[in-house]
Protein backbone atom coordinates (compact mmCIF):
# COMPACT_ATOMS: atom_id res chain seq x y z
CA UNK A 1 0.00 0.00 0.00
CA UNK A 2 1.39 3.48 -1.11
CA UNK A 3 2.33 5.50 1.91
CA UNK A 4 -0.44 8.77 0.84
CA UNK A 5 -2.86 6.08 0.92
CA UNK A 6 -2.75 5.17 4.64
CA UNK A 7 -2.65 9.29 4.66
CA UNK A 8 -5.97 9.14 6.73
CA UNK A 9 -5.16 6.47 9.18
CA UNK A 10 -1.00 7.30 9.48
CA UNK A 11 -0.68 10.97 8.17
CA UNK A 12 2.70 12.20 8.15
CA UNK A 13 2.61 15.86 8.87
CA UNK A 14 4.94 18.62 7.75
CA UNK A 15 6.63 22.10 8.74
CA UNK A 16 7.88 23.11 4.98
CA UNK A 17 5.55 25.97 4.54
CA UNK A 18 6.50 27.84 8.03
CA UNK A 19 9.82 26.50 7.38
CA UNK A 20 10.24 28.58 4.09
CA UNK A 21 8.28 31.15 5.41
CA UNK A 22 11.01 31.52 8.26
CA UNK A 23 14.26 31.02 5.89
CA UNK A 24 12.55 33.41 3.01
CA UNK A 25 12.52 30.32 0.49
CA UNK A 26 10.57 29.93 -2.41
CA UNK A 27 9.18 26.88 -3.16
CA UNK A 28 11.33 26.80 -6.76
CA UNK A 29 14.20 27.51 -4.37
CA UNK A 30 13.66 24.89 -2.04
CA UNK A 31 12.90 22.33 -5.04
CA UNK A 32 15.88 23.24 -6.47
CA UNK A 33 18.26 22.08 -3.95
CA UNK A 34 16.33 19.32 -3.08
CA UNK A 35 15.97 18.69 -6.56
CA UNK A 36 12.72 17.97 -7.03
CA UNK A 37 10.21 19.84 -9.09
CA UNK A 38 8.22 23.35 -7.48
CA UNK A 39 5.18 21.25 -7.70
CA UNK A 40 6.73 18.40 -5.94
CA UNK A 41 7.14 21.13 -2.78
CA UNK A 42 3.34 22.06 -3.28
CA UNK A 43 2.36 18.45 -2.71
CA UNK A 44 4.07 17.71 -0.16
CA UNK A 45 3.16 20.88 2.03
CA UNK A 46 -0.86 19.82 0.71
CA UNK A 47 -0.15 16.41 1.63
CA UNK A 48 -0.85 15.30 -1.58
CA UNK A 49 2.16 13.53 -1.53
CA UNK A 50 4.92 11.92 1.16
CA UNK A 51 7.99 12.15 0.92
CA UNK A 52 10.72 9.02 0.44
CA UNK A 53 13.35 8.80 3.29
CA UNK A 54 15.71 10.03 1.17
CA UNK A 55 13.62 13.07 -0.10
CA UNK A 56 12.92 13.80 3.78
CA UNK A 57 16.97 13.49 4.38
CA UNK A 58 17.59 16.19 1.82
CA UNK A 59 14.98 18.38 2.75
CA UNK A 60 16.05 18.41 6.39
CA UNK A 61 19.92 18.73 5.17
CA UNK A 62 18.51 22.07 3.38
CA UNK A 63 17.02 23.19 6.76
CA UNK A 64 19.78 21.91 8.90
CA UNK A 65 17.33 20.08 11.32
CA UNK A 66 16.64 16.66 12.24
CA UNK A 67 13.77 14.84 10.73
CA UNK A 68 11.60 14.64 13.49
CA UNK A 69 11.61 18.71 13.84
CA UNK A 70 10.39 18.95 9.92
CA UNK A 71 8.01 15.56 9.64
CA UNK A 72 5.54 14.46 12.30
CA UNK A 73 3.11 11.55 12.97
CA UNK A 74 0.89 13.83 15.26
CA UNK A 75 0.14 17.86 14.18
CA UNK A 76 2.64 19.83 14.76
CA UNK A 77 2.13 23.14 17.59
CA UNK A 78 2.90 26.29 16.29
CA UNK A 79 6.93 27.19 16.91
CA UNK A 80 6.28 29.61 19.72
CA UNK A 81 4.29 27.37 21.58
CA UNK A 82 7.16 24.84 21.41
CA UNK A 83 9.59 27.66 21.97
CA UNK A 84 8.37 29.02 24.79
CA UNK A 85 5.65 26.19 25.99
CA UNK A 86 2.35 27.15 27.70
CA UNK A 87 1.53 27.83 31.36
CA UNK A 88 5.49 27.35 32.14
CA UNK A 89 6.20 29.55 35.22
CA UNK B 1 34.39 12.82 -25.12
CA UNK B 2 30.55 12.49 -24.92
CA UNK B 3 28.92 9.05 -24.97
CA UNK B 4 26.36 8.60 -27.51
CA UNK B 5 24.27 8.13 -24.32
CA UNK B 6 24.99 10.84 -22.46
CA UNK B 7 24.24 13.01 -25.84
CA UNK B 8 20.54 11.68 -25.36
CA UNK B 9 20.18 12.40 -21.94
CA UNK B 10 21.51 16.17 -22.84
CA UNK B 11 18.71 16.16 -25.45
CA UNK B 12 15.95 15.10 -23.50
CA UNK B 13 17.09 17.59 -21.12
CA UNK B 14 16.91 20.00 -23.44
CA UNK B 15 13.44 19.09 -25.21
CA UNK B 16 12.10 18.65 -21.64
CA UNK B 17 13.26 22.29 -20.88
CA UNK B 18 11.82 23.48 -23.77
CA UNK B 19 8.32 21.76 -23.70
CA UNK B 20 8.02 23.02 -20.42
CA UNK B 21 7.60 26.73 -21.05
CA UNK B 22 5.19 26.08 -24.10
CA UNK B 23 1.77 27.77 -23.53
CA UNK B 24 2.26 28.98 -19.82
CA UNK B 25 -1.45 30.42 -19.64
CA UNK B 26 -3.06 27.29 -20.24
CA UNK B 27 -1.13 25.71 -17.94
CA UNK B 28 -4.11 25.03 -15.40
CA UNK B 29 -6.77 22.04 -14.19
CA UNK B 30 -9.75 24.30 -16.33
CA UNK B 31 -8.04 23.95 -19.61
CA UNK B 32 -6.17 20.77 -19.05
CA UNK B 33 -9.42 19.10 -18.30
CA UNK B 34 -11.16 20.61 -21.42
CA UNK B 35 -8.04 19.26 -23.39
CA UNK B 36 -8.54 16.08 -21.74
CA UNK B 37 -12.43 15.92 -22.38
CA UNK B 38 -11.92 17.38 -26.54
CA UNK B 39 -9.40 14.79 -26.96
CA UNK B 40 -11.19 11.61 -25.76
CA UNK B 41 -14.40 13.23 -27.69
CA UNK B 42 -12.10 12.98 -30.41
CA UNK B 43 -10.65 10.01 -30.21
CA UNK B 44 -13.83 7.82 -29.46
CA UNK B 45 -14.82 9.87 -32.44
CA UNK B 46 -12.06 8.47 -35.22
CA UNK B 47 -12.69 4.93 -33.41
CA UNK B 48 -16.33 4.86 -33.74
CA UNK B 49 -16.04 6.68 -37.79
CA UNK B 50 -13.19 4.21 -37.73
CA UNK B 51 -15.51 1.18 -38.17
CA UNK B 52 -17.24 2.43 -41.28
CA UNK B 53 -14.28 3.45 -42.86
CA UNK B 54 -13.82 0.54 -45.19
CA UNK B 55 -12.24 1.53 -48.27
CA UNK B 56 -9.93 4.03 -48.21
CA UNK B 57 -11.50 6.06 -51.81
CA UNK B 58 -14.47 6.57 -49.49
CA UNK B 59 -15.63 9.56 -48.19
CA UNK B 60 -16.11 8.26 -44.99
CA UNK B 61 -11.77 7.38 -44.56
CA UNK B 62 -11.03 11.11 -45.45
CA UNK B 63 -13.75 12.10 -42.62
CA UNK B 64 -11.60 9.73 -40.44
CA UNK B 65 -8.27 10.81 -41.59
CA UNK B 66 -9.45 14.35 -40.42
CA UNK B 67 -10.40 13.07 -36.74
CA UNK B 68 -7.47 11.11 -36.35
CA UNK B 69 -5.40 14.35 -37.03
CA UNK B 70 -7.69 16.57 -34.78
CA UNK B 71 -6.92 14.19 -32.28
CA UNK B 72 -2.91 13.52 -32.72
CA UNK B 73 -2.79 17.61 -32.51
CA UNK B 74 -5.20 16.85 -28.85
CA UNK B 75 -2.81 14.26 -27.79
CA UNK B 76 0.14 16.47 -27.89
CA UNK B 77 -1.74 19.18 -26.21
CA UNK B 78 -2.25 16.84 -23.84
CA UNK B 79 1.23 15.88 -23.03
CA UNK B 80 2.55 19.45 -23.18
CA UNK B 81 -0.13 20.84 -20.59
CA UNK B 82 1.36 17.73 -18.75
CA UNK B 83 5.02 18.32 -18.83
CA UNK B 84 5.01 14.77 -20.35
CA UNK B 85 4.98 13.05 -16.82
CA UNK B 86 3.18 10.56 -18.19
CA UNK B 87 5.98 9.18 -20.97
CA UNK B 88 9.35 11.05 -20.01
CA UNK B 89 11.83 9.31 -19.30
CA UNK B 90 12.46 7.79 -15.23
CA UNK B 91 16.01 10.29 -15.29
CA UNK B 92 13.63 13.48 -15.52
CA UNK B 93 11.21 12.83 -13.41
CA UNK B 94 11.38 13.22 -9.25
CA UNK B 95 9.57 10.45 -6.80
CA UNK B 96 5.95 12.35 -7.11
CA UNK B 97 6.04 12.50 -10.56
CA UNK B 98 7.69 8.90 -11.10
CA UNK B 99 4.62 7.67 -8.75
CA UNK B 100 2.22 9.01 -10.92
CA UNK B 101 3.44 8.10 -14.21
CA UNK B 102 3.44 4.32 -12.44
CA UNK B 103 -0.17 5.20 -11.54
CA UNK B 104 -1.52 6.35 -15.02
CA UNK B 105 0.62 3.94 -16.60
CA UNK B 106 -0.88 1.14 -15.07
CA UNK B 107 -4.14 2.19 -16.03
CA UNK B 108 -3.42 2.82 -19.59
CA UNK B 109 -1.90 -0.76 -19.58
CA UNK B 110 -5.11 -2.01 -18.23
CA UNK B 111 -7.05 0.08 -21.11
CA UNK B 112 -5.08 -1.21 -23.79
CA UNK B 113 -5.38 -4.92 -22.65
CA UNK B 114 -8.80 -4.68 -22.61
CA UNK B 115 -9.13 -2.72 -25.67
CA UNK B 116 -7.21 -4.96 -27.92
CA UNK B 117 -9.84 -7.89 -26.92
CA UNK B 118 -13.09 -5.77 -27.70
CA UNK B 119 -11.10 -5.35 -30.84
CA UNK B 120 -10.11 -8.42 -31.53
CA UNK B 121 -14.26 -9.67 -30.31
CA UNK B 122 -15.23 -6.94 -32.97
CA UNK B 123 -12.57 -8.12 -35.94
CA UNK B 124 -13.85 -11.87 -35.22
CA UNK B 125 -17.89 -10.67 -35.38
CA UNK B 126 -18.34 -8.35 -37.92
CA UNK B 127 -17.89 -7.79 -41.70
CA UNK B 128 -14.99 -5.44 -40.74
CA UNK B 129 -12.40 -8.44 -41.02
CA UNK B 130 -13.43 -9.09 -44.44
CA UNK B 131 -11.64 -5.86 -46.15
CA UNK B 132 -8.04 -5.43 -45.99
CA UNK B 133 -8.09 -1.94 -44.68
CA UNK B 134 -10.99 -2.05 -41.65
CA UNK B 135 -8.37 -3.75 -39.60
CA UNK B 136 -5.66 -1.48 -40.13
CA UNK B 137 -8.08 1.58 -39.57
CA UNK B 138 -9.36 -0.12 -36.15
CA UNK B 139 -5.96 -0.42 -34.95
CA UNK B 140 -4.60 2.90 -35.41
CA UNK B 141 -7.53 4.28 -34.63
CA UNK B 142 -7.21 2.20 -31.08
CA UNK B 143 -4.24 3.25 -30.36
CA UNK B 144 -4.75 6.82 -30.67
CA UNK B 145 -7.44 6.61 -27.93
CA UNK B 146 -4.97 3.75 -25.92
CA UNK B 147 -1.81 5.32 -26.40
CA UNK B 148 -2.81 8.81 -24.55
CA UNK B 149 -4.82 7.24 -21.32
CA UNK B 150 -2.05 8.22 -18.64
CA UNK B 151 -1.42 11.18 -20.32
CA UNK B 152 -5.45 12.23 -20.57
CA UNK B 153 -5.79 10.92 -16.62
CA UNK B 154 -2.73 13.36 -15.60
CA UNK B 155 -4.32 15.80 -17.53
CA UNK B 156 -7.26 14.96 -15.19
CA UNK B 157 -5.97 14.78 -11.73
CA UNK B 158 -3.16 17.57 -12.04
CA UNK B 159 -4.28 20.25 -9.71
CA UNK B 160 -3.72 23.75 -10.22
CA UNK B 161 -0.48 25.61 -8.56
CA UNK B 162 -1.17 27.65 -5.67
CA UNK B 163 0.41 30.61 -5.56
CA UNK B 164 3.73 30.81 -3.33
CA UNK B 165 3.50 33.98 -1.46
CA UNK B 166 7.25 34.22 -1.05
CA UNK B 167 8.02 34.30 -4.30
CA UNK B 168 5.41 36.63 -5.02
CA UNK B 169 6.98 38.88 -2.36
CA UNK B 170 10.09 38.92 -3.36
CA UNK B 171 8.77 39.71 -6.77
CA UNK B 172 7.12 43.21 -5.47
CA UNK B 173 10.03 43.61 -3.37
Amino acid sequence: MSPVRRGKELPIHNRLQVLRAERGLTRAQLAEAVEVNPQTIGALERGDHYPSLDLAFRICEVFSLPVEAVFSRTPFQPLSTQLYGKGES
Amino acid sequence: MNTLRERIHAQQERNAARYSSWLPGWRNRRIRRRAMVAWLVSAVATLVVGLYAGDFRTMTFFVWWGLLMITVVLQMLNKVLTNNIGERTARLLDERELALRGRCGYVGFLVAVWSMVIAAMVLASTPISSTRFGPFVLLISLIALVGNVPSALLAWQLPDDEPDPIAEGEHRG
